[in-house]
């Protein structure tokens, strides 16, 4: 175990290097293209984005192509002017293909700014300055309704997928780290705040008790996301289910498993059933007494044994049977008879 | 009519609107236990649709959201069913009194204080009053499982909150559940998160089992944003798993279990793109101590792409596990493929096998906008299978209306 855990850290730290070190390559060329200086030329913005005028989405090639700096700098295209534009030329390659992380319709915009690019493209890079080309919220804000958006918190009105943005500014609501185990407590607190990014479809992929197929299995090509059945649970899940019964029952009731193990041939009156139940099972004080076992982990019983009156508990233990009366001494005193009716345990036996 | 084309007619007929949607063929063969192992190999067909409509004086953003499936399966169905089927949502909602009170009414999941996360059939409704004060009912015939058959049962609850901000909220919650015509649920919930300054938030929830006079669960959790690239959590919960039993099952008299957790958990953004987190939790349960804990590394490329690490280890009295995974996901041209080796070690036997290894590589393809496809493969050893092979595939049609896909 000690090589296994050894074998996890020297993967954990080579795949940091080796993706450390691919996603920090492609940083050689650099395009040096002067926005201010072709402003104050009076080249329209659309003369080289010409695809951004019609675009409804942020998916697609928004940047010109080589040929669009030779419509007008017909000299530097000869060999030897490569530095003109390029920074390292050995290393150019195409336009990096990024996923877009906002909804945004150029289109539709820049019919309500009249065209005017500025509105919202405050600033531009410049050779050497990389910044970003735009003041990002403010640049949003400034105009009209985003603003209360932003003040309800209705994150997916533009954001695709917040999970790739940094911790900050939402720290109660972030999805970092084992985001999987504490969002309960955020839904249960503030499930508004969840429905401002996710519908209920997003949550019934995996809290709905109708649904097709386990959601590792619809989502088999998101690796990435965290998922609790994921791969092999079934081999698994027995130990899972001991550590943490209660997380199993939010959203399987015992009937689901006890279908399961029917199914499989492992459950209380199926076909060829295994006894699954260890030696010493019917021994009081041998360490693997049965009444021992349920108090510890009843879950444990009803995965298997929740058909009903006749196939658990009290077929043993009511009066009279060899498992004994199993009310405490005063039970009768504190209850009657009358309030059994009422109870859905009791009218196992007092019909 | 298609039931597609009847709920989009109806919320033209509310004004302007807009529906999109899904429909995914989803081929999946698997295989199963049952006196020895078996492949099963099923064609799922699920559609979903989202359409809403920005309504008219009096109602106002009026969606109707649906989405179900049905199944056939090829060879010997595990469930001894050939073709099956169900509903997983089916609701109108729509907002009155100038957005002050949300209605929704069909099949739905209530979320929230005692009632956990229940999918029923019925309706709920949520009101903002004033100053941040609300309040929220629902009820309905609470959706019977897959496998479960209906026993006339019941479900009612309701929530009065008081919201602060977004992040800061506190309620108090009942449920009311009826099994067999007898008391399954009749719970109280308080529940709070507060974020007093912008890098800390605490949050809880108590929930009291009014049927038995006991705690049925109580969480506190609190988060500390160290700095703008580390975040700490630290929470403790204890649990009565017989609690979550309904309460008319016999099961219930012979319990005597409670649970107890304590832990926490460090985030660590060391680059934008590189994430490593490590959490570690105590566990006492019935019979023992335990303990679970993890730590994770995920690096995305600015391309879309991600690799990640992930050790984990469980154990409790009875047994235990520790896992590693390896997971790399990545753009080639306009392929998506993904890579996935995960293996763990147990502790004790299970089927008189200790260790499980299974390598998962899928294929994605967006042929156009409208379509994309989906193949998975998985090969393995596992405790229940000596061989266990997977095969997925998936074909998703995503339409719009008007104007199409949005």
């Amino acid at each position: 175990m000690k090589r296994a855990l050894l074998f996890g850290a020297l993967s954990i730290l080579a795949c940091a290097t080796a993706a450390t070190v691919l996603g920090t390559q492609s940083a050689g060329d650099e395009i040096l293209f002067p926005h201010a200086r072709h402003a104050q030329a009076k080249v329209e913005c659309i003369v080289c984005h010409e695809t951004i005028w019609d675009a409804k989405t942020l998916t697609g090639d928004f940047l010109p192509p080589m040929a669009k700096c030779f419509e007008c700098h017909k000299e530097k295209n000869v060999p030897g002017q490569c530095g003109f534009c390029h920074s390292d030329v050995k290393s150019a390659t195409h336009w990096p293909k990024r996923e877009p992380r906002l909804k945004f319709d150029h289109a539709a915009h820049l019919e309500r700014t009249k065209e005017d690019c500025t509105k919202c493209h405050s600033r531009l890079s410049q050779p050497g300055h990389p910044a970003p080309i735009t003041d990002g919220h403010a640049a949003c804000m400034s105009c009209h309704n985003h603003a209360q958006q932003y003040a309800d918190a209705s994150c997916s009105t533009c954001h695709i997928d917040l999970t790739s943005y940094p911790l900050a500014p939402l720290l109660a609501v972030s999805h970092e780290g084992d985001f999987l185990r504490r969002h309960a407590l955020v839904a249960k607190g503030s499930g508004a705040s969840c429905a401002t990014c996710h519908d209920q479809n997003f949550c019934l992929d995996c809290h709905a008790k109708t649904t097709m197929v386990k959601v590792e299995t619809k989502f088999a090509d998101r690796p990435d996301r965290a998922f609790i059945h994921r791969n092999d649970f079934l081999g698994r899940h027995s130990v899972e289910a001991r550590a943490d019964p209660v997380s199993c029952q939010r959203c399987h009731s015992p009937s689901f498993c006890e279908t399961c193990h029917q199914q499989s041939h492992v459950a209380f009156g199926s076909p060829n059933a295994r006894n699954p139940h260890p030696a010493g099972w019917g021994l009081p004080g041998s360490g693997a007494f049965h009444g021992d076992a349920a108090r510890r982990d009843i879950l444990s019983c009803a995965s298997c044994h929740d058909q009903g009156d006749q196939s658990n508990c009290v077929q043993c233990h009511k009066v009279g049977g060899i498992g004994g009366d199993p009310h405490p001494a005063s039970f009768a005193s504190q209850h009657s008879l009358r309030e059994a009716g009422s109870d859905g345990r009791c009218v196992a036996c007092h019909r | 009519m298609s039931l597609r084309k009847v709920l989009v007619l109806a919320l033209f007929a509310a004004g302007a609107a807009r529906a999109d949607g899904t429909a995914t063929t989803l081929f999946d063969s698997r295989p199963y236990v049952r006196d020895g192992g078996y492949q099963e190999s099923p064609i799922y067909e699920s559609f979903s649709l989202f359409a809403r409509s920005d309504g008219n004086d009096w109602l106002q953003d009026v969606r109707i959201s649906a989405r179900g499936w049905a199944r056939l399966t090829l060879g010997p169905p595990f469930d001894d069913h050939r073709t099956a089927g169900d509903v997983d949502s089916l609701f109108l909602e729509g907002r009155l009194l100038k957005r002050h009170l949300l209605v929704r009414v069909g099949r739905q999941l209530q979320v929230g204080g005692a009632a956990r996360a229940t999918q029923f059939d019925g309706v709920s409704a949520r009101a903002i009053i004033a100053y941040g004060f609300g309040a929220e009912v629902f009820g309905g015939a609470p959706v019977q499982p897959r496998f479960a058959v209906s026993n006339g049962d019941v479900i009612t609850g309701a929530r009065i909150f008081w919201s602060h901000a977004f992040d800061s909220e506190v309620g108090a919650s009942y449920v009311y559940a009826l099994h067999r015509g007898y008391v399954a649920r009749n719970d109280f919930a308080l529940d709070g998160s507060y974020t007093p300054l912008r890098a800390v938030t605490v949050s809880g929830i108590a929930q009291w089992s009014l049927e038995e006079d006991r705690l049925a669960e109580a969480k506190l959790q609190a988060l500390w944003q160290v700095t703008q690239k580390i975040t700490l959590t630290a929470d403790v919960q204890r649990t009565e798993p017989d609690l979550f039993l309904d309460r008319d099952s016999i099961f219930a008299v012979f319990a005597d279990e409670v649970r107890n957790e304590a832990g926490g958990e460090a985030v660590w953004r060391v680059l934008q793109p590189l994430s490593l987190s490590a959490n570690w939790h105590w566990l006492n349960v019935a019979g023992g101590h335990g303990e679970r804990g993890g730590t994770r590394a995920t690096f995305h490329t600015p391309q879309g792409g991600s690799y990640g690490v992930e050790l984990r280890l469980l154990s409790e009295p009875d047994n235990g596990y520790k896992q590693a995974r390896v997971f790399a996901t990545r753009k080639l041209h306009q392929f998506l493929l993904t890579v996935d080796l995960d293996a763990y070690w147990l502790e004790q036997q299970i089927n008189t096998q200790k260790h499980s290894i299974l390598a998962t590589a899928t294929c994605g393809w967006p042929i156009s906008p409208r379509w994309d496809a989906m193949v998975a493969g998985s090969l393995g050893t596992t405790p229940y299978f000596e061989r266990r092979v997977e095969l997925i595939a998936r074909l998703t049609y995503k339409f719009g209306l008007p104007g199409g896909f949005k």
